[in-house]
Formats: structure tokens, sequence, C-alpha cells
């Protein structure tokens, strides 16, 4: 384990974050992430793991497993089993974490989509509060006069005009 | 010798010869497991026998794909738990009888509340958790990389190297200190 990590192992007594330590450091540095083979053979201290003698010299469990089958086999489905009911561990078809957190990824990028649609000017509902005028009827110097709308790309202007050549005011 | 596809095909089918096969393929494995996460004989012998009883039962629903090794494993795994659950529990609620058992059975000996305490049991395996156990015999005993170790135990891969890593950093500290006397 690199160095700096091994230091930040030793100074945070927490449980929680060792394992989040060891697991992110794990994930990220190719070296301490290589099969942690080497030194531990070395030393000694690996023979106090290995398993008993007693395990390789009389494991012998096939007369008791075939008699308890036996006794199954006889008692059938009916009576009480003497196969113990384990659960069977089942490989999952999804892997609940990762599909839960892209789930979660997707609900907040779509909520950021949707803020900043709302923010953008011309979209969405924003654009359809925008002012609205409505001329009724115009009058220039006591005269009707006929309104018309001129827009450039930062504003709008109304003409009124009596006559088509009389020009407007604003 | 058949390979384990071939035996399961054949157990299917009913050949009790093939599943004789395949537990003596895998008893001596499969007890240093159990052995390794219960930490008595006894135990063990009643986890590996319940796991091959419920692979023989449960080889219809067997999935091809994956190692029946494995599968086994985590068979036990399973069991193991489910055992050290009850055992707690009996423990914490029949603390009298069990006194009483012990006192009475002059060759079974009381069985230690704590595995660093057990005579029988290795005094540095006894300071780890099961899992970290579980993980390092399947290392050391098995050869297994932390994607196996990770199937076997129920757990993802991250956390199967973590087991690992502290299992190794505790037994070496402790070997450190004691040289094997602790």
């Amino acid at each position: 384990m690199c160095r700096f990590i091994t230091i930040l192992y030793r100074l945070v007594a927490l449980k929680a974050f060792r394992a989040f330590l060891v697991r992110r450091h794990m994930e990220a540095c190719p070296r301490c992430s290589a099969e942690p083979s080497e030194g531990m053979a070395a030393g000694g201290w690996a023979d106090a793991v290995r398993p008993p003698d007693w395990i390789r010299a009389e494991a012998c469990l096939w007369p008791e497993i075939e008699r308890r089958l036996r006794e199954a086999a006889a008692a059938g489905p009916a009576k009480a089993s003497t196969v113990p009911s384990v659960p069977v561990p089942r490989r999952p078809a999804v892997r609940l974490v990762p599909a839960a957190a892209a789930l979660a990824a997707v609900a907040v990028l779509g909520v950021l989509a949707w803020r900043v649609g709302h923010r953008l000017p011309g979209a969405g509902p924003a654009a359809a509060v925008s002012p609205r005028v409505e001329v009724l009827s115009a009058e220039v110097e006591g005269r009707k006069a006929r309104p018309s709308i001129f827009q450039t790309k930062n504003a709008s202007y109304i003409w009124f005009s009596r006559t088509p050549d009389e020009g407007g005011r604003k | 010798m058949d390979d384990d596809a071939a035996l399961i095909s054949r157990c299917r089918a009913g050949d009790g010869a093939a599943f004789e096969a395949l537990v003596d393929r895998y008893q001596s494995s499969l007890l240093t497991v159990t052995w390794s996460v219960m930490g008595n004989r006894e135990d063990a012998r009643d986890a590996t026998q319940d796991a091959f009883l419920s692979a023989f039962s449960n080889l219809a629903g067997f999935d091809s794909g994956r190692s029946f090794k494995s599968w086994l494993f985590a068979i036990a795994w399973k069991r193991c738990l489910d055992m050290k659950r009850r055992e707690k529990t009996g423990r914490k609620y029949l603390p009298e009888v069990e006194r009483a058992q012990a006192a009475a059975d002059v060759d079974c000996p009381a069985r230690p509340e704590r595995l660093e305490d057990s005579e029988v049991f290795s005094p540095i395996l006894g300071h780890l958790g099961p899992r970290e156990r579980a993980a390092l015999c399947l290392k050391m005993n098995e050869g297994y990389t932390a994607a196996e170790i990770a199937e076997v135990l129920g757990c993802a891969e991250s956390s199967a190297r973590v087991y690992v890593f502290n299992a190794v950093r505790r037994v070496r500290d402790l070997w450190r200190k004691g040289n094997g006397d602790v």
C-alpha cells in the first residue's frame, strides 16, 4: 500500500473511513490493486493461517452425506427433510447499486435540464408570458390613424399614420 | 477425470457416484473454508455436510455458466453465517442451558466466547472477523482472486479487496507482535 495511504490509514482509526480509503485507493492505484501475492508466504505468518492437518487427513464426509440423502429420500417430501434449507445464492440479473446510481444520475440530469430550459430566454413557459399589446384604435390629431408594427431584435415600435406617408409616433 | 460440468450432468441424471466424486473433490477445500469461519472441527464438518446436501438439492437450478466450486463455497459461507447467528442467539438466551451442558459433557470442552480464546483454533485467525477469515482463507488456500472471493461472500469486488487487505495486515501485525504467541 502506498506510503501516504498507509499513514492516512493509521492516523484515522475509523472503520468506515478505512474501508472507504482502501476501496478507493485499490480502484485508483494499479500497483496496490495488483494481486497481493508477494510477501504473503514470507515472514512465517502465512503458516499460522494454513488449515490444520486433520482437514486433509480425515476429511471423509461422503458416508454421512449419503446416509442423510437416503433418510431424506425415504422420508419423502411430506416429512421434514434432513436436507437443510440453506438459501442458495443466485447471481442477480441486474447489479442493484450501479443501476440505482444510474437512475439517480438520470433523474438529477433531467431536473437540471428542466431548470436550465426554464431560464433560457424565449424557452419554455417563460416565452408565453411575454408582454402583449393590442391596439384597439388610434388617432393622430383627431383623425383616425393606422398602426403599423416595426420590430427589431431588441425593441418593437408601433407607428401610427394618418396617411401612408405621414410617419408615425412611437 | 470428469470435469465438474460432466459430473453435474450425471448427478442430475441420478448418478450417485457422480455426486460422491464431487464430494471427494471439494470436501477438503470446503472444510478449510468452513473451519476458518466456524473455528472448530464439529461445526466445520456440519456446515460442510449441509452445504453439500443443499447443493445436491438445488443442482437442477444450478447455472452451468458459473463455477460450481464458487457456488458451493457461497452456499457453505451462508450456512456458516446462519450457524453463527443461531449460536449467538442461543448463547444470548440460553446461557444457563449451555453451561449445564458443557459441564456435563466432559468429552466436549465448553466453547469459548471468543475465537481468539479458543485452544484449538489458530489464535491469530481468531482475531479476525468471519468475512476477513473467509476472504483470507480463499485467497491463500484456494488462490482466489478478489472477484472470485466477492462471488463467494456475496459482496462487491472492492469490498473483497478490503477484507483481504485488512486480514493480511492484521495477521502480519499480530505475527510480528508475538511471533504467533498471541
